[in-house]
């Protein structure tokens, strides 16, 4: 073939499909007739059409109800997939709950625990309920919390209402206010007084009074019997 | 499309099996046609007509009777099938229609022997099983083509309406397939012999 055959190809498929104009037809005969490789090849092109034709390409006769069974199988399966994820998902939230139960029995059963541990003190640490105890201290140590508490109904009972902090800052009281005080005040004339200190004896009830008002000059007493009582007061000393 | 075409698949979008079964009827081998022209091989061919009028009937709905049904069964048919190669991870057989043009771009041709015309190969091997192993050779846009045609008997401007292509396009797949496909019948009865 050479390259004016190429123009031909086209042209000889269109003859032997019957889709030729005329004048195609007669331009394709001329050549035809002179050109045996063109020849050949519409030759070739006709058996070539001749044995596709014996191509059988049919699908099998009942091709569209196979179709519908195999439609009708995917719905079933769809369904059978969704119960399927329905059901798993109904596993799966119901041990959750369990869980999530479980966890919350686990956690108050703890907190019961500790409660039984670490006593009532500790439920109200345990509950977060932020709220101070009374005596001021949260400390799983009893008793050091028992002795604080007795050291300060102490201070309370003998200071009454003076705090620490008042006689924190006040300042000591010297010889001569504390002659006149005790004079003045308390009527004590039978005084023994030297450079540092004032000694003298009174009643129970004055000496729980004098202390208060001395506030920090050490005092020293002494029982005598049992209403009066013998009282150093230091006056420079610290 | 004609008006009992219409009916049929309004009937079938409202869920009568029986219309979407009708419809199968009647595009069947032609949809098996296309499959067989993309895919190459009639078991893959049955697989996808199958699964695309699964699709079909899915998504029948959404046909809107803009287009010919044809033209929308076509469009799903060969993405169907080209979605199935690309899994199969198979290669077009383009490459092996590359020779058909050389360096110059021009069609290449061999001078025919004699001894290997149509006739002489057909005589001597069995010519059915010959054509299908060399049509799977062939390129899907030829192949398509060829058994639209010479297999199924359909005219120029029926391939084009089906396929949208021009009837130009058609002449020169028709053209150019068959030449291919003759070249590849001849290699294949020589290796044969």
């Amino acid at each position: 073939m050479n390259k004016q055959c190429l123009l031909h190809i086209e042209q000889i498929n269109m003859l032997i499909d019957g889709t030729i104009s005329n004048k195609d037809n007669q331009k394709l005969k001329i050549h035809l007739s002179t050109c045996p490789d063109c020849q050949m090849y519409k030759k070739d092109m006709i058996t070539l059409k001749k044995e596709l034709s014996l191509v059988s390409l049919t699908l099998p006769k009942h091709f569209s109800n196979q179709v519908m069974n195999e439609i009708n199988n995917r719905k079933k399966q769809k369904i059978i997939k969704f119960n399927r994820f329905i059901k798993y998902s109904a596993s799966a939230v119901a041990a959750c709950l369990i869980i999530v139960v479980g966890f919350s029995l686990l956690n108050s059963n703890f907190i019961e625990m500790k409660s039984a541990e670490f006593g009532e003190g500790s439920r109200e640490v345990a509950s977060l309920d932020d709220t101070v105890p009374e005596n001021g201290m949260y400390t799983t140590d009893n008793a050091l919390a028992e002795e604080n508490t007795k050291n300060q109904a102490k201070f309370n009972e003998n200071y009454d209402d003076l705090s620490y902090d008042y006689l924190y800052n006040n300042k000591l009281i010297s010889k001569e206010d504390m002659e006149n005080l005790l004079l003045n005040t308390y009527n004590i004339t039978n005084m023994l007084i030297d450079d540092d200190c004032i000694v003298f004896t009174t009643s129970y009830d004055n000496y729980l009074k004098i202390i208060k008002e001395v506030k920090l000059n050490l005092i020293e007493e002494n029982k005598t019997d049992s209403e009066n009582v013998t009282i150093k007061i230091i006056i420079n000393g610290e | 499309m004609n008006l009992n075409e219409d009916a049929i698949i309004k009937k079938a979008q409202k869920g009568d099996n029986d219309s979407f079964e009708l419809l199968i009827v009647a595009f069947q081998d032609k949809a098996y046609a296309i499959a067989f022209g993309v895919m190459g091989n009639t078991h893959d061919a049955y697989d996808m007509v199958q699964e695309s009028f699964i699709k079909v009937y899915n998504n029948l709905n959404k046909f809107n009777f803009n287009s010919s049904f044809n033209t929308w069964l076509y469009r799903i048919i060969k993405n169907t099938c080209i979605d199935q190669l690309r899994k199969n991870n198979r290669k077009k057989t383009l490459s092996y229609d590359a020779t058909y043009y050389n360096n110059d771009n021009e069609l290449s041709f061999q001078i025919e022997d004699k001894k290997n015309s149509m006739d002489a190969i057909f005589e001597k091997k069995d010519s059915i099983s010959l054509i299908n192993s060399s049509l799977e050779k062939l390129s899907h846009d030829h192949r398509t083509v060829i058994v639209l045609s010479d297999i199924k008997g359909y005219d120029y401007q029926e391939i084009s309406e089906l396929l949208k292509i021009s009837l130009g396009t058609v002449k020169s797949r028709i053209s150019r397939g068959r030449r291919r496909l003759a070249e590849i019948i001849r290699e294949e009865g020589t290796i044969l012999d």
